[in-house]
Formats: C-alpha cells, structure tokens, sequence
C-alpha cells in the first residue's frame, strides 16, 4: 500500500524529488488542500475505501506511512 | 460580459507594517521592480492571428505615492485608490501601483494595486519574496507559456465541457448581480481576533476536517451569498454556481510570478445541499471529485483556449444563452497563509495581510479569506447597486454564523 500511494503522490500530485520516502513531511512538501483532495480520488479508485472530510486530519495525512495506518483501520 | 469588465478587474494587497519603510527605499524598490521585469508595463493586444498576446512597454519604475491617513481607515483609502486607479491591461502603461499610507501611531501599510489578469495571490505572494531586491537586471519571465492545441483538437478536448455547459439553463442559478448598472467596487473587511480565528479553525476542524480549506470556506461563502438571493426571490429554489479557482500547476514550488492561470471548475450547489454548511462541504467535496472523474478540467482549459484565438463575439453569445446573463453566483477564494514565507518589508516587520479584490457584475459579490500569523480576514467585495446596506449586513451575519462566532444570523430586510 505504501509503495502505491507514493507512486501516486510521485506521478499524480507533487513533485517526485519531494517526496523521497514513506516518512516524508508531505506539508514541507507542499501537499495543499487541492492536493489532499486528488490524492482522496486516487485512494478511492486504487484501494476502493471512500474517505469522509472528518478522516482529513492533518496527523493522518503528514506521511505516507501514517496515511497507509489510516487506510488500515477503514479497510 | 465585455460590458462589465470580466477579465480586466484589479485586485488590492494590503501589508500591514510595525512602521513605514523610507520613501526613498520604496522608490528604488520600484525602480528595481519595473527594470526587472518587463511585463509590468506590458499590455494586451489580440493580433492579426486573433490570439490575444502581451506587448512589452518600455522599463521604467513604477508609480508610488504616499497617503498619510489620520484615523487609518485602510479600507476607505485602498477603495478609493481602486475607484481612482488607471490600471489598464489594453493600454500601454504600468500594471501596478505601490501605495505607502502612514498612520498617526507610527504604523504603516504597503498597497499594491495590481489586475487580476496578470497576477494572482501566488504571485503576488512571490513578488513579495523579491520585493526587497536591488536586482535590474532584466528578466524574460512571461509566466506560464503552455503551447496552445490547434483548434480541431482543442474543440475535440472542450466538448465535454461544452456538454456540461448544456446542463446550466436548467439550474436556473442566481448571483447577487441585479439588471442595473454596477457602480463603483465597495468593500468590508472582517478582521478576526487571534481568539476569534481559533473559533473559526476549531468549528471547521469538528465539522468538515482540519484540511478541506477550499471546500469548506467556499461553502460558508456560497450559504452567506444564498441568505441574500432567497431573501430576493422567496418562492424559488435558489441554485449556486461556484467556480472553484483551481491552480492549473499543483506543485507550488512551480508556479510562476506572472499569470498563474487558473482553472475555474464549475460546481452547483442545489438549494438543498445548502441547507446546511456540513452537507454543503460535502457536496462540495464530492462534486470536486466527480469534475476530475469526468476529465472536466482539461475540457475547460481547451476550451479557455478557444476562446484565446476567438474574436469574442463568437463566444459571449452562446456563454450569454448558456449562462443566462450569469457567469457565476460569486468569486471567492481562500488563499490559505499569506505572505506564505516573507514576514518583513523593506526592513519592516509585518503585522497583517490581505487582499481586497474587486468584482465584476455579474457576479456582483466576491468574499475572500486569508490568514496572516494567526488571524483570518474576510473580504467582501462587491459593486455598488448590486447588493444595499441591509443584505451586506445580513451577509456578514451569516458568514460569522457560520464560521461558529454568533449564534443567530439576522434576517435579510428586504428594503435598501
């Protein structure tokens, strides 16, 4: 899940050289709100779990890693 | 459309200073900003092509004046200077105007008076971050030079946008503009406290999320906007027309000073998805994702460029038929922090920052929000004669309301 979600932000959203790794600050990064809202499309077709605007918490979209903990509880 | 100036309003940033800079050190700064980049004293001209195209004008520094203001009402001056100023992007001259007003307790304020059709907040907040330089030497920067589809292909890109189009007649959508002339621009600003501004984040991070800014406040903005139109016109169901300004390049590090151009997604909200702000944002969110589901914004972007190499004529008649006199229910926009980076001028330490844009009619209204060291500002703008005293204070009352800082908004009188 991880490796797909950073090709994602990689290829669909930011900038491929800011986002390095799964622990990478996406904010510092400039993941802005127009940004978290494609990347919600994305996590809806690639993994099929639809996210409600209460899940957007800022801890819950800082890193990669902590977006996959997010999709685990839904799944 | 043409008539009512769409494309060519001005826009005012406010940057408030602990103290005011030397009116010399301004000057050279303006100096060293007009030398540098060309498109300052640029116009508009379509060619023979019928593409319409920046010309180059000739270096020179841009005009500053200094306004001492005793009781330091900023907002009356930076109307009044936008009421007065010469800004026009189809004539030869320059695109934009540096005011320094001081204050009688030692503070001061920057104004820069720019238009909407060269700059955007992303490029005014880059400005900013080079505003202090000596640099003259001349820059080609142009801003975002995407190279125009032919026009079959473009036609073939647009269409489903033109088919979205299609369906607008039948959301019979309303703004704030009224078939009277618009007047001059007017506006409020809303400073909210520090403690106020705590309010604002805590009721949108329980409600909606701490990270659907655009959504959220569009939708505070579109539910205030509605307050007025029901008022109007009791008996209908009052639909919305949002067009949600969207950055045509998502990575912020890219974006250039000049022409940001944005994509203006066009998103309706029904009367009873603005029954209340929770299922407003929701539909809001969701309508966002449907529009970038159904390739809608690469079909507006062709079809923005079809309009580039159009005489308008061709064009203003089906928007006009299509749109119904409308080009949507209201301009807004949430900037998120601004100046993102920059906490000085000049040498002098910034206190605050907004934007105070104009509005064409229609739409008529325009509400604006940004934030600056931990206090939000609202701006509401609108045309004189579109909107009277009574709706823009039934429009606040619903923006505070919603924004979770009063509990009952007043209702809208329905008489000037």
């Amino acid at each position: 899940m991880e490796t797909e979600l950073l090709e994602i932000l990689r290829e669909q959203i930011l900038d491929a050289e800011a986002v390095a790794t799964a622990q990478t600050d996406l904010f510092a990064a400039g993941l802005d709100s127009m940004g978290i809202m494609q990347l919600v499309l994305a996590i809806e077709e690639t993994f099929g779990i639809a996210l409600e605007p209460t899940d957007l918490s800022r801890d819950h979209f800082r890193t990669i890693d902590s977006i996959a903990a997010l999709l685990k509880s839904k799944a | 459309m043409r008539r009512h100036d769409q494309g060519r309003h001005l826009a005012a940033t406010v940057i408030e200073l602990d103290s005011p800079p030397a009116l010399g050190v301004l000057e050279r700064a303006a100096e060293c900003l007009g030398q540098r980049h060309p498109l300052l004293h640029a116009h508009i001209r379509r060619g023979a092509d019928c593409i319409a195209a920046w010309h180059p004008g000739s270096p020179a520094s841009l005009p500053v004046r200094h306004h001492p203001t005793g009781d330091g009402d900023l907002t009356g001056l930076v109307t009044r200077l936008l009421r007065e100023c010469r800004i026009d992007i189809l004539q030869p001259g320059p695109n934009l105007e540096l005011h320094l007003a001081t204050k009688q307790d030692g503070s001061a304020a920057l104004i820069l008076i720019w238009p909407h059709l060269l700059f955007d907040a992303v490029g005014i907040d880059l400005l900013l971050e080079e505003f202090d330089s000596p640099d003259k030497s001349r820059r080609q920067a142009w801003g975002e030079t995407a190279p125009l589809p032919g026009p079959s292909q473009a036609w073939k890109l647009a269409k489903p946008m033109v088919e979205e189009m299609r369906t607008f007649p039948a959301w019979r959508i309303r703004s704030g503009h009224q078939s009277r002339t618009a007047g001059p621009p007017a506006f409020r600003l809303l400073r909210f406290t520090r403690a106020e501004s705590t309010l604002i984040r805590h009721k949108m991070n329980s409600t909606a999320g701490e990270l659907l800014l655009l959504p959220y406040f569009a939708a505070v903005a579109a539910r205030a906007v509605k307050s007025v139109i029901s008022t109007r016109h009791p008996r209908e169901e009052t639909a919305l027309l949002l067009s949600l300004p969207v950055q045509r390049i998502s990575d912020p590090t890219k974006r250039p000073l000049f022409q940001n151009h944005m994509t203006a997604w066009s998103l309706l909200l029904t009367h009873e998805e603005l029954a209340d702000l929770p299922g407003a944002t929701r539909s809001l969110f969701k309508k966002y994702g449907s529009f970038l589901r159904r390739k809608l914004p690469a079909a507006m972007d062709a079809l923005m460029a079809l309009m580039h190499r159009c005489p308008s004529r061709l064009y203003l008649k089906p928007a006009s038929f299509y749109l119904k006199g409308e080009i949507c229910s209201l301009f807004h926009s949430h900037t998120g922090t601004f100046p993102s980076r920059v906490r000085s001028v000049l040498g002098c330490a910034i206190t605050h920052a907004y934007h105070l844009p104009t509005v064409s009619s229609p739409p008529g209204i325009g509400i604006f929000f940004s934030e600056y060291d931990g206090q939000i500002a609202a701006t509401l703008s609108w045309r004189d004669l579109s909107l009277h005293s009574g709706e823009i204070d039934a429009l606040e009352a619903q923006l505070r309301h919603d924004l979770g800082l009063d509990q009952t908004p007043s209702p809208v009188p329905t008489q000037p």
